[in-house]
């Protein structure tokens, strides 16, 4: 019952997840953080079995402070989503991990092109979101989610969704599809966290108890 | 587990690289989070099909019948952990023992609560106590709670899918404080101040839920344990016989109580009605 939405606005990107863990007919928690960072400038979304989403979370973590330490340099964001998928692909013939994720990273913005878009080299940096689900699809989105959500909320972000969003405007949207999900939704999702990345970095926006950072 | 016995630990090469699901090595008992698998093509669904605990009659086919059923809860107040649990033990209507500890004691900091398959929470768990002393032998301090939940989720990981059945508490105080974690097969893994686990967990969620607050004094925190246990007692047929409860604090666990349920039960009826005369 997990539900991961996330998307970019102008220099970042939002990722808003719910906070419960259910087994069975019970909640056994209510302010669980589904949204973990992976590096300064990246942070990936998980819905699926709470053993998998902390291995694989914490896999990808530790193998991309490796390639810091071995490399000097982080992957960008696209890398990282890349190197997600193919340890998905190849999890989806062996079994270790079922999760489906979304992927938000910033980089600066010295490449020519993101999601199709021509980047501006003064822009305030661009920030991607990729989804990709446990059988290894990987594509690169303006927004997502994952879960049951996705029935209710894509259509309130094919509404409101434009490039150029503020952060503002987006955590507007965000408090849309809560509202929705609210209203609609047979099971309840319980309080939204929330969390940026931008050119600061990764940061909580609203945290699992709801309560917002300045 | 008698069917394990004499089966001998060797397994066609062409298996070893199989790729349907990840398994421990088997190929040695040595480790101590390693354990003999049945020498068939595919280990994980034999012991899934077999040796599984299932609610309700889904065992009745089974050769193997788990002794299960349970109401199990603890939490963290400000002075420390409560542990509180029934003793009943069930093999579907059959009631199979009245007298089970469920708490077990890991050492004399850590404990481990028992629900969902017996034999699983208590081999696994006493497994963990194991590898806990080992660490404590080779890093001369004892094991954080945090970590000793890991090794127990650790365990539960490498053996998903092969029809385990365990859902624990892994409570103590270590050099953070008081610490409480949630452990099950899935190898989910969950740190909060309160849980309650096992069929009569929803009706002890609902007096603990209710009654719960971070402040309550010791006497207060015993009451409540005692009383969560007794309302899913009385009302899950799978829960019963003594209400075990302990208390952790910076010097360790120490066992507070063994009480008869039923004599619980007259206690609080008498309670009541001196409340209504």
């Amino acid at each position: 019952m997990d539900s991961i939405i996330g998307l970019r606005y102008n220099g970042g990107v939002l990722l808003a997840s719910d906070t419960n863990n259910a087994r069975s007919i019970l909640v056994y928690q209510h302010d669980i953080d589904k949204i973990s960072q992976l590096t300064p400038h990246a942070m990936l979304g998980l819905s699926g079995p709470n053993c998998d989403l902390v291995n694989f979370s914490e896999f990808v973590e530790k193998n991309l402070t490796m390639y810091r330490l071995k490399n000097g340099d982080t992957l960008s964001t696209s890398g990282i989503a890349n190197y997600c998928r193919s340890e998905l692909a190849t999890a989806l013939r062996k079994g270790p991990f079922q999760v489906n994720t979304l992927l938000a990273g910033w980089d600066a913005s010295s490449k020519k092109t993101v999601n199709g878009t021509t980047v501006d080299p003064t822009s305030p940096g661009v920030g991607s979101l990729y989804y990709i689900d446990y059988m290894g699809t990987m594509s690169p989105v303006n927004y997502g989610c994952q879960g049951y959500c996705s029935n209710f909320v894509l259509s309130v972000l094919d509404r409101e969704w434009r490039e150029g969003l503020t952060k503002e405007e987006a955590l507007e949207i965000i408090s849309h599809c809560e509202q929705v999900l609210k209203k609609r939704f047979l099971v309840d999702q319980g309080v939204f966290g929330v969390k940026k990345v931008d050119k600061e970095g990764v940061g909580v926006v609203r945290d699992t108890n709801g309560v917002l950072v300045a | 587990m008698a069917n394990f016995i004499g089966v001998a630990p060797t397994i066609p090469s062409s298996l070893l690289d199989s790729h349907i699901t990840p398994r421990p090595d088997f190929t040695t008992c040595t480790d101590p989070s390693n354990f003999l698998i049945p020498n068939v093509t595919d280990p994980a669904f034999y012991c899934r099909s077999n040796f599984a605990s299932a609610s309700g009659d889904k065992d009745a086919q089974q050769v193997v019948k788990f002794a299960k059923g349970t109401t199990t809860l603890a939490f963290k107040f400000n002075e420390g952990i409560i542990v509180s649990v029934d003793s009943r033990s069930t093999m579907g209507a059959y009631i199979a023992s009245q007298t089970v500890k469920k708490i077990i004691e890991i050492n004399p900091f850590l404990l481990g609560t028992m629900a969902g398959g017996a034999a699983d929470c208590s081999f696994w768990e006493r497994n963990l106590g194991m590898q806990c002393r080992l660490y404590e032998l080779r890093n001369k301090k004892r094991i954080s709670v945090a970590s000793a939940s890991k090794l127990l989720a650790n365990t539960m990981n490498s053996y998903r899918g092969y029809g385990l059945s365990m859902g624990t508490m892994v409570t103590g105080w270590d050099e953070t404080g008081p610490q409480l974690y949630y452990v099950d097969n899935d190898a989910t893994r969950l740190h909060d101040n309160l849980f309650s686990v096992g069929s009569g967990s929803t009706y002890a969620y609902g007096v603990l839920d209710t009654y719960y607050r971070p402040d309550l004094t010791i006497p207060e925190a015993i009451d409540l344990g005692k009383r969560a246990i007794y309302h899913a007692t009385h009302r899950d047929a799978y829960s019963g016989g003594i209400n075990n409860l302990y208390h952790v604090q910076a010097d360790g666990w120490k066992k507070i109580h063994a009480i008869d349920v039923n004599e619980l039960h007259y206690e609080f009826a008498d309670e009541k009605n001196e409340m209504v005369a």
